[in-house]
């Protein structure tokens, strides 16, 4: 599995460079491309929408990178990713998170590759959604302290559908971008602690939504909410949400600030804070 | 923390409620400008596509006059202008075209830096684009 995530990260680097030297192409309007989760696949902060990263349009390429920064009363998160995508209909990604256990002490880490297909509809055209299907491969740095509290696996793989549409002049003259997100998934807290347990090894079915309103054609407020499965028998573990501003500079660079919620993590209580994310793509 | 949190996005809803109220008893017509706004909207839109080589090369073969005269016509019909579109149906004028996404995407930028250029406010702008964004199954991939 390690040699098969170091080959994937190099032929993403490949084509990543292939496409700069091939002429990025930017047809979209800003910011339908959204930003990047913290998984790397583009959406909200944790929630996948159905858009491809970037802007591309038919037949041109774009690549993205993001770097990200979650700080909560006992933890932090830092997740740095890179994508590509083709045709806005493909989207590929590569994100690598790191995860301080500030008062408990420690470290945790995780590499996701995912892939993203856009199978019909158009987020600004048709009445139909758009509508995305996605897989993410995850694979633990270090199974040690996920093993200790009762995570039976130190990979696994999350398929979700996607529904994204933007709603024209929805409130007060300003777009709506609603999305919907249906996760399978076996991941103690994403991932980070493992998967499934000796209780709880069934894929879940789990729900994400995000709704952004553009204030500015730049400028997006919104709120997301993320459901989570609950496998360990530790500690409690409970969905998360935020609430965000995202300035999409322009084309090129962007940036996401949020205040977040992530409940109970490991144990520790009303883990809250802030969520700050800058992006930039070609 | 929570209830200063949801007080200021129902502020900020309020605000924009109240900003979008006003221009709402005109029609989306006299919003644009009526007849002198939307013929100064086609002029600066159509000089934005003649700047973009993905989109200009799409019309050597138009009369850049006669497509000038139905473009505003139709912007006009659009928008609940007392006009009359004298030209083909949107599928009818764009088979055999072969406009992409890419293309569609990208003349769709240029007519909202057309209205930005003309200063038509955001709400204006989007309440136009709701009812354009629907056309994209009659002009692309035919």
């Amino acid at each position: 599995m390690q040699l098969l995530l170091k080959n994937s990260l190099i032929i993403l680097l490949f084509v990543s460079s292939l496409a700069l030297t091939a002429q990025a192409g930017t047809s979209k309007l800003i910011a339908t491309g959204g930003a990047t989760t913290i998984e790397g696949a583009a959406g909200g902060g944790i929630v996948p929408w159905a858009v491809i990263n970037g802007y591309a349009s038919s037949d041109q390429w774009s690549t993205t990178v993001m770097y990200s920064q979650v700080g909560v009363d006992d933890f932090s998160l830092s997740s740095a990713s890179m994508g590509l995508s083709f045709g806005n209909r493909f989207e590929i990604s590569y994100a690598k998170q790191a995860f301080d256990l500030d008062t408990i002490g420690g470290q945790l880490g995780q590499d996701i590759i995912g892939i993203k297909y856009k199978i019909v509809g158009e987020l600004l055209y048709s009445r139909l959604p758009q509508m995305s299907v996605g897989v993410q491969y995850k694979q633990l740095d270090d199974f040690a302290l996920p093993q200790a509290v009762g995570a039976k696996e130190d990979w696994g793989i999350d398929i979700y559908l996607a529904g994204s549409k933007v709603f024209f002049d929805a409130i007060a003259g300003r777009n709506l971008v609603t999305n919907l997100t249906l996760r399978a998934t076996k991941a103690n807290q994403t991932g980070l602690l493992g998967f499934g347990s000796a209780q709880s090894s069934d894929y879940q079915i789990m729900a994400e939504v995000s709704v952004a309103l553009l204030l500015l054609d730049n400028l997006a407020i919104g709120y997301e909410y993320k459901q989570k499965p609950d496998n360990l028998n530790f500690a409690e573990e409970q969905d998360w949400q935020d609430v965000f501003i995202g300035w999409f500079i322009n084309k090129h660079v962007s940036v996401v600030g949020a205040y977040v919620d992530l409940g109970s993590i490991a144990g520790l209580g009303r883990q809250q804070g802030w969520y700050l994310s800058v992006e930039g793509t070609l | 923390m929570l209830t200063s949190r949801f007080s200021l996005i129902s502020l900020l809803g309020l605000l924009l409620l109240c900003s979008g109220c006003a221009a709402k008893s005109d029609s989306l017509y006299q919003q644009l400008g009526s007849h002198n706004g939307v013929s100064q909207i086609t002029d600066s839109f159509l000089q934005n596509l003649a700047k973009d080589p993905l989109i200009a090369h799409h019309f050597e073969q138009t009369d850049i006059h006669v497509f000038r005269q139905r473009l505003i016509e139709h912007l006009c019909v659009v928008s609940g202008g007392d006009c009359v579109y004298k030209g083909e149906s949107m599928f009818d004028s764009h088979v055999g075209l072969h406009i992409s996404q890419a293309d569609f995407d990208a003349v769709v930028g240029h007519l909202i830096d057309a209205l930005k250029q003309q200063h038509i406010p955001i709400a204006t702008r989007n309440a136009l684009l709701a009812k354009l964004a629907p056309m994209y199954q009659d002009i692309t991939y035919h």
